[in-house]
């Protein structure tokens, strides 16, 4: 069984190609994708996907405002994926309640493991 | 830079230490209600006490003028301190006058010479110094004066203006002190919210640049693994132009470039080999030190 992903990113462009490296294998499904925060937060919980992919710099709201309003629903586990340095926002992060962080520009295969930890983690 | 127009207001009201404009209106309406109150108070004690003479009626009339102009908007602004003041002075000699000299009457002046103060303004301040000082020079130089009967002999007198000036040197001295000193301070604070505002901004803006440019490679590199060159070349192309933009916007801000702007600490490092951590991602992973970050507990 596939994990279910919701892919929250605000550059379309990223979007295109990480969903065509994701969904490369059977292992992941890409439900639904979202530009900003509120549709994010709308979507997590409409379709309550298993992992949402979040990035942290998004028009509405950002991606922490996001962690916050899921935090306490137990819809999905959350992977950020962002351009920030680790050092600068994992902290944060993490206490917002995201399962991993994971820098933009890592490998695809790091992100992938942490999807499907998280999927099976949460 | 949105911030920009944040920080350069504050820089501005931190640089001038002044009041702000509604601050300054309120004190402004306080001095001419006072200075009109006790233009009224002369204009009752006037007719208490019968006074009919030229001398009074001028001086009302003049500080009612002087108090108008005060209050109209027509007047520039730097002028409006002065016309209050000026007002306040007269109307507080139309009071003397009126009460015939009477010493009580004359602590006016030192009311008016406290009152000023709350302007911050050192004009109308020497203003009212000025006018007390000479006014209360003529006591002392002629002794008992034609409008002050009521001030009793000549060395009587002179104690008289003696305290009266003394008392009110020294109490608008010492509020005129404790304003700049309280203005010294909101200076010092504002200044620091403008290095606060100086920094935050920066750190957006950093924030902004690395977050553009990381995002652009990001898609260029995971453009290249599933094969799209063009979309690669494009996201690098609009990487590029993104950074210019931001770039040139803060250059411009900060007002472009000046000699060792452009000095760097080192050579340019595109390498791998170069130790940067940044750029020891390896392309597909394998040999890649990256990790995320650990799984929160509970999760």
């Amino acid at each position: 069984m596939s994990v279910r992903v919701l892919l929250a990113d605000d550059t379309e462009e990223l979007r295109v190609v990480l969903r065509r490296l994701l969904t490369r294998d059977a292992a992941i499904e890409i439900v639904a994708e979202s530009g900003d925060g509120p549709s994010t937060v709308a979507l997590a919980r409409a379709l309550r996907p298993d992992v949402v992919v979040l990035d942290l710099s998004m028009p509405g709201a950002d991606g922490l405002t996001v962690l916050t309003q899921l935090k306490d629903d137990p819809c999905c586990a959350v992977v950020v994926l962002s351009g920030l340095p680790r050092e600068y926002a994992e902290k944060s992060c993490l206490e917002q309640g995201a399962y991993a962080y994971v820098e933009k520009g890592s490998s695809i295969m790091l992100l992938k493991d942490a999807i499907v930890a998280a999927a099976s983690g949460r | 830079m949105r911030e920009a127009g944040t920080v350069a207001a504050v820089r501005q009201s931190a640089s001038t230490g002044t009041l702000s404009v509604e601050a300054w209106r309120r004190r402004h309406a306080i001095v001419v209600l006072s200075a009109l109150a006790v233009l009224a108070g002369a204009g009752g004690v006037g007719m208490l006490n019968q006074i009919t003479s030229t001398q009074l009626g001028a001086n009302v009339l003049a500080a009612a003028l002087f108090l108008i102009l005060a209050g109209s908007d027509r007047v520039k602004p730097e002028l409006k301190a002065l016309l209050a003041t000026a007002g306040a002075l007269v109307a507080s000699t139309a009071f003397v006058v009126s009460a015939e000299g009477a010493r009580p009457a004359h602590l006016v002046f030192l009311f008016v010479s406290v009152l000023v103060t709350v302007y911050r303004d050192l004009v109308a301040y020497a203003l009212v110094s000025l006018y007390v000082l000479l006014l209360y020079a003529l006591v002392l130089v002629a002794g008992e004066i034609a409008v002050l009967p009521q001030m009793g002999d000549a060395d009587s007198a002179r104690r008289w203006a003696l305290l009266v000036v003394g008392t009110s040197f020294a109490v608008s001295a010492t509020t005129m002190l404790s304003w700049w000193l309280d203005a010294s301070g909101h200076r010092d604070r504002e200044a620091l919210q403008v290095a606060l505002a100086e920094a935050a901004l920066r750190e957006r803006q950093a924030v902004q640049i690395h977050d553009q440019v990381v995002q652009g490679l990001a898609v260029a590199k995971y453009a290249l693994e599933s094969d799209d060159v063009a979309m690669a070349a494009g996201a690098i192309d609009t990487t590029l132009a993104s950074a210019r933009v931001l770039i040139g916007g803060l250059l411009a801000f900060e007002g472009g470039v000046v000699p060792d702007t452009l000095l760097r600490d080192g050579p340019a490092v595109l390498s791998t080999d170069a130790g940067s951590p940044s750029t020891t991602h390896g392309a597909d992973g394998a040999d890649s030190p990256e990790q995320p970050s650990p799984p929160r507990e509970g999760a």
